[in-house]
């Protein structure tokens, strides 16, 4: 009969070589909020199925409307183009693996490398992001389509394998950023006796983490048999496993952040999933187009932005990704919805999916109506940020470097003509609108140098008067 | 078309030389009692003999180039005598570091690159289960995120294999609970025969569990730094034994030896193909048929293979594999997960079913694909799929077949009696897992799942102007009426169309539930009416209802290549471009063998592509 054990016994484990989080939580002192220079934070938001140059002339009285209000700190990008990163497959396929990457996709599977919030990641912090809990990075969002992975993958490791797939369910992103027992009052609390071995343990934690390092170091090493893809493979799971150490270890490192100043903590209990959404746990997806009420994927969808928000804010996490419907998107949304002086019954315009119906068939109208609904669950995301106001006197939208980006301009299309903003960006960015045949790459590598990345890997040319 | 070249073709004579080297001393492991087991099928045995005229030729040294040196030559306490599971084995190989040895090559062998692959999260759970006794609690197991799985994709695909933070911090987890859970005096005891802080125990212990974890024998250097972390925690003030082997064990279950499936990629010349070693056809061999590390049979039968020269014999390589295929319980973790792939109920959402109703689906077409593989029934062809009108379904399920229900939980129901229930492609659960009605949808799915056809993406603009240019015309047919009068107009969307859309013209009177009708809303008379064209648009055969379809598929040798196919993609969790080659082969063998999804497993296991490999460059 084998031995089964849980993870209440883990908490009681006396004398056990204990690792992981949130388990020790509860042992561990509490660090103040770091005080000074404000960190650097890169979230990435993308939404499926563009906005074509027309809608997007339209400015603040089309699609765009919802990014009116914080347009004073944006970069709008009408007239992107990515023919020099066009790969094989559809559209979808590999328009959306050099989202964020601005580097021709690599296999159907793969990107060409790590996306934006990665590499100012790793660049910044390449042996573990020193927030309060450890956590490395986040992505989150509401998406249904697996046609290929590179549909709703947005977070790209270091060697282009498919970091984690966004989340969809708010209660997990808010665990996984603040933790389950973050937000329970004391009273129900594990009381969590004190450890008598708790050094002891410590200690055998942190040799078995570097024995578990220094194999690594092995496979990627000289001496190793394995070949290049694999090694690139590990020294991925490598980086991986240093940018958690402190999780890993535990110890005197602290992992629930202090509240004050323009860091809320929210309470776990509002972060119940709306609706019974079918996809929230479909191992990946769906085949067909699910059908969701349009108000209930939004409201997952901003639940999942606030706990992302007080992350941001409360230095629990610094580096996130946020999607609203994948490249090619089927979910069949339901209800009606209405703006810009029109409204759209999504339930009856959807039979099949609005991928079909109305981007296929090209109903520009009709991706007026639907596109503000995508636009504004990404607006709701900015202007909460905006919402926040820390010590420095700014928001954190101000401090936060956003990128936003879909796959294509016009319907199906992926040479030109696609929609991308950069907005906030710690005041390194000016503001306004740029009509010029830049590239993905101009853009991303033009960041990245702002940020101080000379060898991002992305080939660009630097956009004039874009850096401040 | 498939390209394919036998066996015999694959490895012309003039290849058959090699430079034999061989360090190693003779092993004598537990040797499964061959006798007992069923003889594979002379096809098989016929080829497996042919490679191994081949292979009797080669001589290749094991892990670490020379690794059957014996243990006792380092000084490392040796094991008394052979026990069972999880007892321990004649004699520890290691690494004493010898220099490259040169590597046969095989070129015209059929072989894929290797890749590490992380172990999926039913292969870890598995592995500690076997290995060490101990289930891996589901709270802790559902922490590790789910894989990537494409549409028409197996869970083992080692290709796009996703990798977060999520996977590291539960990996910890896991190793943390699974090395609290063991007794750690006891599994000394059993392994090592000591449970002491000694070195000389730190050593053995250390080169025990690693064999059993990381699937082959350690390295010297690996074995050193495990037995030194031993050493090191069992130093500290306060520590015991017992933390000392759980540090140990919780390293060894983080190391990426146990997490990724590893072969030595670069041993031999690159772009060259080479024969796998003893212990990675093992491993290979365990993850495909049981989805789980080697047990010490099939390590020791490694060892043998080495102390061999490398040499694989045909018919001791058909024993081992008809001995794995005699554990029933370990053949039905592969089984299930092919099936749940293959009919993609482990991924799909089925998100039209109501609360409840799509674990009866995703249980009952699970169940019902493994019937025709002798799970709960008699073990049947492969065939039969498309024919069969025995299906196992819930009661819930039953109704949407239009069948009276039977008793409570999963039951065979005969369909002969509703109407187009013919073959699991009408199994209610299987169409639900598709989840859309529409020609495309469908058409695409069973296209590229039942006949492995390649749909290239097409040009959108191409689509968009077809279907505005007709949209006024077909405003007023049925789906299948719109369709066929689109194919009729020619032109760049016909010859992509015509070979996947009329497979699914028969399963119109479907809806996306499975539910049967024979109107739609609109009250028109819905079509089963089609045909069926091969991928190079020769018409195969026109069909009046789903039986015929199903005959038609039944009798189609692309259907039944396509199962090899798909069970070679399965067992590789490679793309199967790399190994086309071996399709015949292993067609051949499948079909000769009665072409039932034993002999498709066996038939797979023995091909020659799953002990060859092509050697990986290094940067």
């Amino acid at each position: 009969m084998p031995n089964r054990i849980n993870r209440r016994q883990l908490l009681r484990g006396a004398g056990s070589v204990c690792i992981g989080l949130p388990l020790l939580e509860e042992f561990a002192p509490v660090r103040a909020q770091p005080q000074g220079a404000l960190p650097t934070r890169v979230l990435t938001l993308s939404f499926g199925l563009g906005i074509d140059s027309e809608l997007q002339r339209q400015a603040f009285d089309g699609p765009l409307q919802p990014f009116q209000k914080i347009a004073p700190k944006a970069a709008f990008f009408s007239n992107l183009k990515n023919d020099s990163l066009k790969g094989n497959g559809t559209v979808h396929f590999n328009n959306a693996a050099t989202l964020f990457t601005g580097r021709p996709q690599n296999g159907e599977a793969q990107a060409g490398g790590p996306s934006l919030e990665q590499i100012v990641r790793n660049h910044l912090h390449p042996s573990g992001v020193p927030t309060v809990g450890g956590l490395p990075s986040i992505s989150a969002g509401i998406w249904s389509r697996t046609g290929a992975i590179t549909q709703y993958t947005r977070h790209w490791n270091q060697d282009g394998s498919p970091g984690e797939a966004p989340e969809r369910r708010p209660s997990k992103v808010f665990d996984r950023i603040f933790g389950s027992a973050a937000a329970q009052p004391p009273s129900t609390m594990n009381p969590a006796e004190p450890d008598p071995d708790f050094a002891l343990q410590t200690r055998i934690k942190r040799s078995v983490l570097d024995s578990v390092k220094a194999e690594h170091d092995f496979l990627v090493g000289a001496r190793s048999y394995l070949g290049a893809e694999s090694k690139a493979r590990l020294e991925n799971h490598l980086a991986t496993i240093r940018s958690v150490e402190t999780g890993l270890v535990g110890g005197d490192q602290a992992v629930r952040p202090v509240e004050g100043g323009s860091c809320t903590v929210p309470e776990s209990a509002g972060f119940t999933d709306p609706a019974a959404f079918s996809f929230y746990d479909a191992p990946s997806g769906a085949i067909g187009g699910p059908e969701v009420a349009h108000e209930a994927a939004s409201q997952a969808f901003r639940l999942s932005a606030d706990a992302i928000v007080a992350g941001l804010a409360c230095d629990a996490v610094r580096f996130a990704s946020m999607i609203f419907v994948g490249a090619g998107e089927h979910i069949r949304f339901r209800g009606t919805y209405s703006a810009l002086g029109d409204s759209l019954d999504f339930t009856s315009a959807f039979k099949g999916s609005p991928h079909n119906e109305i981007f296929h068939n090209y109903v520009q109208s009709a991706v007026r109506v639907y596109q503000h609904y995508v636009i504004s669950q990404l607006g709701y995301v900015l202007d909460r940020m905006d919402s926040v106001v820390e010590p420095n006197g700014k928001t954190l939208l101000d401090n936060t470097l956003v990128v936003v980006g879909t796959e294509y301009g016009l319907n199906h299309e992926g040479g030109n003509g696609i929609f991308g903003a950069v907005v906030g960006g710690a005041g390194k960015f000016r503001p306004g609108q740029y009509d010029g045949n830049h590239g993905f790459t101009d853009v991303y590598s033009t960041l990245m140098r702002a940020y101080g990345i000379e060898n991002s890997g992305i080939e660009g040319t630097e956009i004039p008067g874009l850096v401040i | 078309m498939f390209h394919i070249r036998s066996v015999a073709e694959a490895a012309p004579e003039e290849d058959r030389s090699f430079k034999a080297r061989s360090s190693g001393l003779p092993h004598e492991g537990c040797a499964r009692a061959a006798a007992s087991v069923r003889r594979p099928p002379l096809s098989v045995l016929r080829r497996a003999t042919q490679w191994g005229a081949v292979a009797c030729t080669l001589c290749f040294a094991v892990w670490g180039c020379a690794g059957n040196q014996d243990a006792s030559e380092q000084g490392i306490p040796t094991p008394a005598s052979p026990t069972g599971p999880l007892g321990p084995l004649a004699s520890v190989p290691t690494d004493p570091g010898s220099p490259p040895i040169a590597v046969p090559s095989t070129p015209g062998v059929a072989a894929n690159t290797p890749l590490a692959s992380r172990l999926t999260r039913d292969q870890l759970a598995n592995t500690v289960l076997d290995v060490l006794g101990v289930a891996i609690d589901p709270e802790i197991l559902r922490g590790f995120p789910a894989e990537n799985v494409k549409e028409t994709g197996f869970v083992t695909a080692v290709n796009g294999q996703a990798f977060s933070a999520a996977h590291v911090l539960a990996h910890s987890q896991m190793a943390s609970s699974v090395s609290l859970s063991i007794d750690p005096v006891a599994l000394a005891q059993r392994l090592a025969q000591c449970a002491d802080t000694t070195p000389a125990c730190a050593t053995n212990l250390t080169a025990q569990l690693g064999r059993r974890l990381f699937r082959r024998s350690m390295l010297a250097e690996e074995q050193m730094r495990f037995a030194a972390l031993f050493t090191e925690v069992a130093a500290f003030p306060g520590s015991t034994f017992t933390h000392a082997a759980r540090a140990l064990l919780n390293a060894m279950l983080q190391a990426p030896q146990f997490q990724y499936k590893q072969e030595q990629e670069t041993l031999g010349t690159p772009g060259e193909v080479r024969m796998t070693t003893g212990h990675e056809l093992v491993s290979r061999l365990s993850y495909f048929l049981w989805q789980s590390a080697p047990d010490d049979t099939l390590l020791a039968y490694a060892d043998r293979i080495a102390a061999a020269g490398g040499v694989i014999d045909p018919t001791a390589l058909a024993d081992q594999v008809l001995g794995m295929m005699q554990d029933t319980s370990k053949l039905a973790r592969a089984r299930e997960i092919f099936w749940s792939d293959y009919s993609h109920a482990s991924s799909a959402a089925f998100q039209d079913a109501e609360p409840g109703q799509a674990d009866e689906l995703r249980e009952s077409v699970k169940a019902a694909f493994g019937r025709i593989s002798g799970d709960g029934g008699p073990e049947v062809p492969l065939k039969d799929i498309f024919t069969t009108t025995q299906m196992v379904m819930t009661p819930g399920v039953a109704k949407l077949a239009g069948l009276q229900p039977l008793a409570e939980g999963l039951q065979v129901y005969d369909t002969s009696s509703a109407p187009q229930r013919i073959g699991l492609l009408t199994h209610p659960g299987f169409l639900a897992a598709i989840g859309s009605t529409s020609f495309v949808g469908r058409g695409t799915f069973l296209s590229e799942r039942v006949l492995c056809r390649v749909i290239v993406p097409p040009p959108v603009a191409a689509i968009e102007q077809a279907i505005n240019d007709t949209a006024t015309t077909t405003k007023d047919l049925t789906p299948k009426g719109a369709s066929e009068y689109r194919l009729g107009l020619g032109g760049a969307c016909q010859g992509c169309h015509l070979t996947f859309e009329p497979i699914s013209y028969a399963f119109e009177r479907f809806d996306v539930l499975g539910d049967y009708r024979e109107k739609d809303l609109q009250g028109r008379e819905l079509s089963t009416f089609g045909f069926l064209q091969d991928a190079g648009g020769n018409e195969l055969g026109k069909y009046q209802g789903i039986g015929e379809l199903m005959a038609l598929l039944a009798a189609s040798d692309e259907v039944s290549k396509c199962f090899a196919l798909n069970m070679l993609e399965f067992a590789s969790g490679h793309s199967p471009d790399g190994i086309l080659p071996a399709i015949d082969a292993v067609h051949a063998d499948f079909i000769q063998g009665g072409g039932t999804y034993s002999e498709l497993v066996q038939a797979v296991a023995l091909s020659p592509s799953m002990r060859a490999l092509k050697v990986a460059a290094s940067e």
